[in-house]
């Protein structure tokens, strides 16, 4: 394999989604990923590589290159008719990981971080000038960057992997649902959520117990409602009711 | 700001929230608040960055969920409202200028998905059939091709439907920023305003998406730690 065929994969790979549907859902991102490898493969076995890769596809974006790199490996070693089977039983752990480690840690932990910063740093001072609106922008964009480089890693890391082990790499996703990562943004997340509900409640009401008391009511309210699909909708509506009074 | 430019930047942080690489470039916490600030309407870019940001953590685009798109929401609150020359929020009293900006972006939070859903449809009756039928005749090259204009396609509705967009945000934000300054000044009855309420709605969202009805460990202990730092907090500015 050449040294730029990685490159190209990785860049590929930005657009898994780019043609998302109902029906294959990923799959013709992850069919036009793979051109660059089905290009060098005899002319003979090139249709056949190009209907396995309009095969049903979706995994979490992020962590697509675990089965783009194996199916590098496999495609070149004439291995491809066994990609289905590693499919099947990839996409899965993939799907799961990648949304409890990115959708629902580690994307909400730079948001609030970032929500945290302009909280302390822009609305709790008098006044706030533009040296505090700066550092309060520099933490969202730090908070931004951060995520990213470990998006980015995870991608890298998932390519190369991928095509290291080929057919192995079933054995290896098992894995990942074990990484220590994961319970380390679940706790970071827990500590940073808890930390920004008194800090709300204390800035936004300056002080006056009524108002503290009204904000607190209203994040319980919208903790403990059920998690339906009318709840957030009617909250806000009685929020706006409640403050045209 | 030039309509055009509002349309592109519209049109490049929904590419990248889903078609294109997902690097969060849109993220309303950091984006809304530079906006704001470049415009100079700060405190409008950064309550829609927070309260927009902090009421959408929960929702997760897993699988074929189409969860609200804040950015897109954010961005055709914002720069709606800024269009033309003096914009409304130009003369709007800023605290107004944030009430009306919510109250447009709020809504268009929960109805951008339908861009996506459309687009996603576009993709399964139209590009699909193509894409596997180059795939079928082993055409490597129609293949290849296939994808930049399935981007420029799904470019062209984004911009589009933001051009639409941002129409419907003038018209609606200037009959609500009328009608906002016939209303008794906000906040007065426990003198919080509607953003400070609609983010106590979303953190205790965030309470429920991080730890569930009951908590856990982690949440108590961070609450128990803000509730330390909020009264030194207190105590510093009051004493």
């Amino acid at each position: 394999m050449s040294a730029r065929l990685p490159a190209s994969l990785f860049w590929r790979s930005l657009l898994i989604q780019g043609a998302w549907n109902y029906q294959g859902m990923q799959h013709l991102g992850y069919l036009w990923a793979l051109l660059p490898i089905v290009r060098r493969l005899p002319e003979d076995e090139r249709r056949a590589a190009l209907q396995r890769a309009t095969e049903f596809y979706n995994a979490h974006p992020y962590l697509c290159g675990y089965l783009l790199g194996a199916a590098s490996t496999l495609e070149t070693e004439g291995q491809g008719p066994a990609l289905s089977r590693l499919k099947r039983a990839g996409l899965t752990p993939l799907g799961v990981t990648g949304d409890r480690l990115f959708w629902a840690g580690l994307k909400p932990l730079s948001g609030v971080l970032g929500m945290l910063g302009f909280l302390v740093l822009v609305i709790s001072p008098p006044v706030a000038d533009d040296r505090h609106w700066l550092t309060a922008m520099g933490v969202a964009a730090a908070a931004t960057v951060g995520y990213n480089v470990i998006h980015v890693h995870w991608r890298r890391k998932a390519l190369r992997d991928g095509r290291r082990l080929g057919l192995g790499l079933a054995g290896a996703l098992r894995e990942l649902a074990h990484l220590p990562l994961l319970a380390a943004t679940g706790v970071a997340l827990g500590l940073i959520s808890g930390l920004t509900l008194p800090l709300l409640a204390a800035m936004g009401a300056g002080g006056k117990p009524l108002g503290v008391l009204a904000l607190l009511a209203t994040a319980v309210l919208s903790w403990q409602l059920p998690a339906r699909s009318w709840a957030l909708p009617v909250l806000l509506a009685a929020v706006f009711l409640f403050q045209s009074l | 700001m030039p309509v055009a430019l509002a349309i592109l930047i519209c049109t490049l942080v929904y590419l990248d929230s889903w078609p294109v690489g997902q690097f969060q470039l849109g993220r309303p916490v950091l984006l809304l608040p530079l906006l704001g600030w470049a415009l100079g309407h700060p405190w409008v870019g950064l309550w829609l960055g927070l309260v927009l940001e902090t009421l959408t953590l929960r929702s997760l685009p897993m699988g074929s969920a189409l969860p609200p798109d804040p950015a897109l929401a954010g961005l055709w609150a914002l720069l709606g409202l800024d269009l033309g020359n003096p914009s409304l929020l130009d003369k709007l009293p800023t605290e107004a200028g944030v009430a009306t900006a919510l109250a447009v972006a709020v809504p268009l939070c929960w109805a951008s998905p339908w861009l996506t859903e459309a687009q996603r449809r576009i993709n399964g009756r139209w590009w699909r059939g193509r894409f596997e039928a180059a795939a079928q005749a082993g055409d490597d090259g129609l293949c290849g091709r296939l994808m930049g204009r399935v981007l420029l396609q799904t470019a062209g509705l984004a911009a589009l439907v933001s051009g639409l967009a941002l129409g419907l945000v003038q018209v609606g934000g200037s009959w609500l920023g009328n009608w906002g300054r016939t209303l008794p000044e906000s906040g007065r009855l426990l003198e919080l305003n509607l953003s400070w309420l609609l983010l106590a709605v979303a953190v205790g969202g965030l309470w429920r998406h991080t730890a569930g009805r009951r908590g856990n460990r982690a949440l108590w202990s961070g609450a128990l730690l803000g509730l330390v730092v909020a009264t030194l907090w207190w105590l510093g500015r009051f004493a």
